[in-house]
Parts: structure tokens; C-alpha cells; sequence
């Protein structure tokens, strides 16, 4: 449930944000899949987003409701770009986990202080948080 | 003295300089405040010293509106409401007082400046002094906690106090006993507000009693004070030489009903860690022996950059969820797919394995009315005991009301999230989705509202009834807006100001 991410999965990727949009446009065929399908056969999963879901089947709950009112997000290089743009280095986590978490805990809460919000099934979530929740349902990230 | 006038030969005559009609909140401070005066001073109390069902019978009557609980949310014995009040207390806020365009009928006839140095002795009346509404840096340094600036700008933190609270009719019972320039009349049901015959003075007030006999108080002045819903139904039953009811040239009186509409179950705070909401936030704490809550207001400018009537919001905590919580209705499997989800980003970062998963908050929400002609007190053609018309009440909301709730509602689930410190979920997007079921706070207000112009209140500044020499108002019914604070606080401000405006007139 509240699972860490294991330090050495995150040594062994360290994903730049360069090399993860070019992963993403290997998985786009996966965004037609449902949200629980795993990535593209092979593809390694954009790890910056691990440090910041929780529960995967919690997550995708939340994210395939954003999904369901937001149809025209239902594209997982739309998304990671959008939250690339707004993450900026942090995706860079060169082993770190708290990087992203840090970059996304601040760029999250200034979206809620700038109103910058979107309703998902009732819930008054940052436009990166939902979008956050939503690609990782389409990714099928998250923990246990 | 206090005096049952069931007792009382039939016929009696009371001379007095002040009668009081109403032993409620106002009615008791009023005398209270004047009892060093040389001036006498009668209470006429309708009920007697405890509560009795055939006596809060008379306040049934009608809702033709939104249901209303007429008899339940009042009580007709000395003491009046405070019997049963929660002890709610913060005083209006500087934009309660101000004429708003985008509100129409706002504005009162002064500013808080002219009511502000009355809210601190009121403060000692209720027992909550001193008072400390906006003072975040005693709060917090009382609690021991930082209390954290609240980030966008569009929310401001007030801290809502709380009286013991202050049972006024047991409280102030034997002081008023022992004035010795102080009578309270029991059971004694006021049944017209005589007018002389011009309708520009009162001379005396009619007095009934449920064992049949017939009293008259004559007094130099004359303050009536029974509540917000009585007072409009005293006026319009004083009829006998103003066919409309005495004051009610203008066909004001009644009008402008206004309650803090309450929802409750309109939305939930879920925290995955306590600590980021410090407990003042979400219970109350006792700080030198009194009670006190953090509360969400709107900003001022956020009032007015989006033309929005005033609210006011409070959390409580409501549950836990833990790890291996069955999540058994709808709400609650929402509070733990969000607990789950965003646990990274509001969660602690070690959590231990026995800490619980997270917390749900309960909110509440009080909200301001705006003043509405068509939300209003009349009169039926049923009739009580003695023979009066009873209540009908028209109690109506409007777009602009629900509007400003669920926008609150939205900036204050961002305000959540700004401060890191949960996530909210709202239960309402639009205005359409208000809930059925709406509730008053028990805040009877502006049935005999207060303007300058007798063409658009009751009563004027200094609470006169427009055109009648010696009549005036006392309580809740007199506010021309509400704000969105608990009006007790006001009502005893308002009247402490209410007797300095008669001490001179009063001997």
C-alpha cells in the first residue's frame, strides 16, 4: 500500500526528460489499451512517476475518471509532455527518488493556490495531480 | 423582582420607563445594561424559568418555503434561545457591513467601526473574553503549533470562540433578581403593542396569560426583543390603529428573512497525515479555560473580485481509515482510493506500519443570505391559544446564495491542497446540485432590518422603529445582512449599543 520505491530500480534507469518522451512515443499504442495494461511490450516504465502514486488500483480509479471526462487526454505523450513541462529537471532524478517527489509535491500545490483545478468524480484536484493520476492508469504504474 | 403574573389580580396596570418584551439574549443584556441607571426597568417574559411544551406550543405556524423547524429551532421560556445555544461566537466581519453592488439591499447604516467597541464587553457577556478572532499568533503560540499562512489569498483564517455557553436566563438570573430597579414579569404573553391613536407612539403593552386574565404595561419607552421571527409577528399583529401592522408603512416588516443556510455532508477533507493540519483546524481546543476553532473564510478581495456573499468554514475530525478498513459506502471507498493514491504526496514518508492509513474531516458550512424581499415572515389565518395569527414563513434562497457556497466550496478544497496539507472532495459542482435538505443555523435575521430610509427598513440607525416615537428593536431581526458569523456575538454588541442610545431617554 504505501510502498518505496527500491533504490536500485531507480539507479538502474535514471531516465532523462529527453530519453523518457522518447520512450512514450514507443508506448503511445498502449494508450488505446485499458488503463491496467502494462506499457509496451519491453518499454521501461517512466520511473520519475513511481515516487509519486501510490496504490495502483486507487490510482487508476482516479485517473480513469479524469480520463473519462477528459477523452482527448486519453494519450499517454499528450500527458507525460504536459507533466515533463511542468516537472522540468526534476524528471532527472539520476537515482533520487525525492527529486520528483519534491518537484511535484511544490508544482502541485502552487497549481492549487493558483486555482488551477479540475473536478474528478467530485474530488478538487491540481490539473497535474489528475493528469499525474491519469497517466499512470494508462501506464499501469503504481504500488501494491 | 421576578414576578409570575398569573398571580396578579385581573386588570393590573404596570407603570414602568422601560418594558422589555423578550427575556431572551437581547432582553437580558438590555436590562442587564441599564440596571445602574435610575430608570425601572420590566422584562415581560412569555414563558416562566424552565421550559414548558404548552407554552412553546405558540410558536407553531406555517413554512410554505423551505422547511423550517418553527417550534424546534427556538425556545419560549427566560432565556429564550440562549437555552439551547451551541455558543458560537465571532463577530461580523468589515464587509458585512458594507453596501455591496453586487448585493442587493446590502449595506448597514454604519460601519464595523461603530460596532466594533461594543464586541469586547460583549465578549465578557458571553463569557469568552478576551476575544481573540484573528489573532493567529496567540492561537498559535497557546497551542504550541505554527499555524501556516494560508497561500493563495483567496481564504483567510478567523478563530471562532466559543461560549460555555452562556445559559443567559440561569446565568443572569439572580443579578437581575437582586436589582432592585429591575421586574421580570413570567408567563406573561404580550398580545398587542398598543399604538396611541396617531400610530406615532406606543402607550402600553397588552399583556394575556393562559389562566385568562389581562394585563396592561405602560412604559416610556418600549424595546422589543423576541427573537427574529416574533418580532416581525409582534409588529404585524399590533394592527388595531395600523391596519399593516405597526412600523410596516413601507410593507417591510417580515421581509428580508434571512438564515445562515447549513449544509453539512456537502464535502470532506481527507488527510493522509494529521500533521499537516494542525489541531486547531479540526477540533477545538482549550486555551485558558476556553474553547476555540480554526475557521476558512473568504477573503475580502475574493468577496469582491467575484461578487460573492461571505461563508465560512469549519473542519472536524469525522473518522480514521486504516490499512485493512472495508470501505463499506460510497464516500468512504472515494476517502481510501485517495488516501491510497495520493499517499506519496500527502502522506508521511515513512509511514509506520500500526499508523493509520489517513483521516476523513466532516465540514461545515455556514453561509450568508442575501437579503431577498420575497424570504419572509406573515402571518396565517390559523390562530393560537389567545386567539393571535400565527406564523407563516416564506423562507427562500437564490442563485446568488447557492452560487457563492459551491464557488467557496471549490476555493477552499484548493486551499487544501495549496497547503499540502489533504485532499478534498466536493459533493456539489454547480449551483443545480444543491442539496435538498437545507438547514438555518437557528439565526433568525433582518425581518425588521435596519436602513436609514424608512422606505427601505424598519428601523432606523439606532434601532427606532421608523415613525413610532418609542418603540425599538433589539436582536437579530434588525440586521440588514447577515454575514456569515453566528449572530449572537451581534445581537448582544447591538444591544449593548441599544442601551447606551437609551440611557438618556429612558429617565
Amino acid at each position: 500500500m504505501h510502498r518505496k520505491i527500491p533504490a536500485d530500480s531507480a539507479n538502474g534507469l535514471r531516465p532523462t526528460r529527453r530519453t523518457f518522451l522518447a520512450v512514450l512515443l514507443g508506448v503511445t499504442a498502449a494508450t488505446l489499451l485499458p488503463p491496467t495494461a502494462p506499457a509496451d511490450g519491453g518499454a521501461p516504465p517512466p520511473t520519475w512517476i513511481l515516487p509519486l502514486v501510490g496504490d495502483r488500483d486507487a490510482t487508476a480509479r482516479i485517473g480513469g475518471a479524469y480520463l473519462r471526462d477528459h477523452p482527448q487526454e486519453r494519450d499517454t505523450a499528450y500527458l507525460a509532455a504536459r507533466l515533463c513541462d511542468a516537472l522540468g529537471n526534476a524528471t532527472d532524478m539520476h537515482g533520487d527518488a525525492s527529486v520528483p517527489l519534491a518537484a511535484a509535491e511544490k508544482m502541485i500545490q502552487d497549481e492549487y493556490r493558483d486555482a488551477r483545478v479540475v473536478d474528478v468524480d467530485g474530488w478538487i484536484l491540481s490539473i497535474s495531480e489528475a493528469r499525474l493520476y491519469a497517466l499512470a492508469a494508462l501506464l499501469g504504474l503504481g504500488g501494491d | 423582582m421576578f414576578i409570575d403574573v398569573r398571580t396578579l389580580p385581573d386588570g393590573s396596570r404596570l407603570e414602568t420607563d422601560l418594558a422589555i418584551i423578550g427575556g431572551g439574549v437581547a432582553g437580558i443584556t438590555l436590562a442587564r445594561a441599564l440596571a445602574d441607571s435610575r430608570a425601572h426597568i420590566c422584562i415581560i417574559e412569555a414563558g416562566g424559568l424552565e421550559y414548558d411544551a404548552e407554552v412553546q406550543a405558540f410558536y407553531d405556524g406555517e413554512c410554505v418555503g423551505i422547511s423550517y423547524p418553527l417550534t424546534g429551532n427556538r425556545l419560549r421560556y427566560f432565556g429564550g434561545s440562549s437555552n439551547h445555544w451551541g455558543g458560537f461566537c465571532r463577530p461580523l466581519e468589515a464587509i458585512d457591513f458594507e453596501v455591496r453592488d453586487w448585493v442587493p439591499h446590502s449595506g448597514w447604516p454604519f460601519a464595523i467601526d461603530e460596532l466594533a467597541p461594543y464586541y469586547g464587553p460583549a465578549s465578557e457577556v458571553v463569557e469568552i473574553a478576551p476575544p481573540r478572532f484573528g489573532d493567529k499568533t496567540y492561537w498559535a503560540r497557546h497551542t504550541g503549533t505554527e499555524l501556516p499562512d494560508l497561500p493563495s489569498g483567496r481564504m483567510e483564517q478567523r478563530f471562532v470562540q466559543f461560549s460555555p455557553p452562556t445559559r443567559f436566563g440561569t446565568r443572569y438570573r439572580d443579578e437581575l433578581r437582586a436589582a432592585p430597579n429591575v421586574d421580570v414579569l413570567l408567563n406573561a404573553n404580550v398580545t398587542l403593542i398598543a399604538a396611541r391613536t396617531d400610530g406615532r407612539s406606543v402607550q402600553a403593552v397588552r399583556i394575556a396569560t393562559l389562566n385568562g386574565l389581562h394585563h396592561e404595561v405602560h412604559a416610556r419607552q418600549f424595546v422589543l426583543a423576541t427573537g427574529g421571527l416574533e418580532n416581525a409577528r409582534m409588529l404585524l399583529l399590533s394592527d388595531d390603529v395600523m391596519p399593516a401592522g405597526l412600523g410596516n408603512r413601507h410593507d417591510l416588516v417580515g421581509r428580508y428573512f434571512m438564515e445562515h443556510p447549513h449544509l453539512s455532508g456537502f464535502g470532506d477533507i481527507v488527510l493522509a497525515d494529521l500533521e499537516r493540519l494542525p489541531p486547531i483546524y479540526r477540533r477545538r481546543v482549550r486555551v485558558e479555560g476556553r474553547d476555540a476553532s480554526a475557521a476558512f473564510t473568504p477573503s475580502e478581495r475574493f468577496l469582491r473580485d467575484n461578487a460573492l456573499l461571505n461563508a465560512v468554514f469549519m473542519a472536524g475530525e469525522a473518522g480514521t481509515y486504516r490499512d485493512d478498513t472495508t470501505a463499506d459506502w460510497p464516500h468512504a471507498r472515494q476517502h481510501v482510493d485517495m488516501l491510497r493514491a495520493a499517499s506519496h504526496l500527502i502522506g508521511r514518508p515513512h509511514r509506520p506500519a500500526d499508523a493509520p492509513l489517513g483521516n476523513w474531516l466532516g465540514l461545515g458550512c455556514a453561509c450568508e443570505q442575501a437579503p431577498n424581499p420575497d424570504s419572509r415572515v406573515m402571518l396565517t389565518d390559523e390562530r393560537d391559544r389567545l386567539g393571535l395569527r400565527r406564523i407563516r414563513l416564506d423562507w427562500r434562497l437564490t442563485h446568488q446564495d447557492r452560487h457563492s457556497v459551491v464557488t467557496h466550496m471549490r476555493m477552499l478544497a484548493a486551499e487544501i491542497g495549496a497547503l499540502g496539507a489533504g485532499r478534498m472532495l466536493v459533493y456539489a459542482e454547480h449551483p443545480d446540485d444543491w442539496p435538498a435538505i437545507v438547514s438555518g443555523g437557528a439565526h433568525h435575521m433582518g425581518t425588521t432590518r435596519m436602513h436609514d430610509d424608512p422606505r427601505q427598513g424598519v428601523v432606523d440607525r439606532n434601532a427606532k422603529v421608523h415613525g413610532v416615537d418609542n418603540l425599538y428593536i433589539a436582536g437579530s431581526s434588525v440586521f440588514p445582512t447577515s454575514g456569515a458569523a453566528n449572530p449572537t456575538l451581534t445581537i448582544v454588541a447591538l444591544t449593548l449599543r441599544l442601551a447606551d442610545h437609551l440611557r438618556t431617554r429612558v429617565t
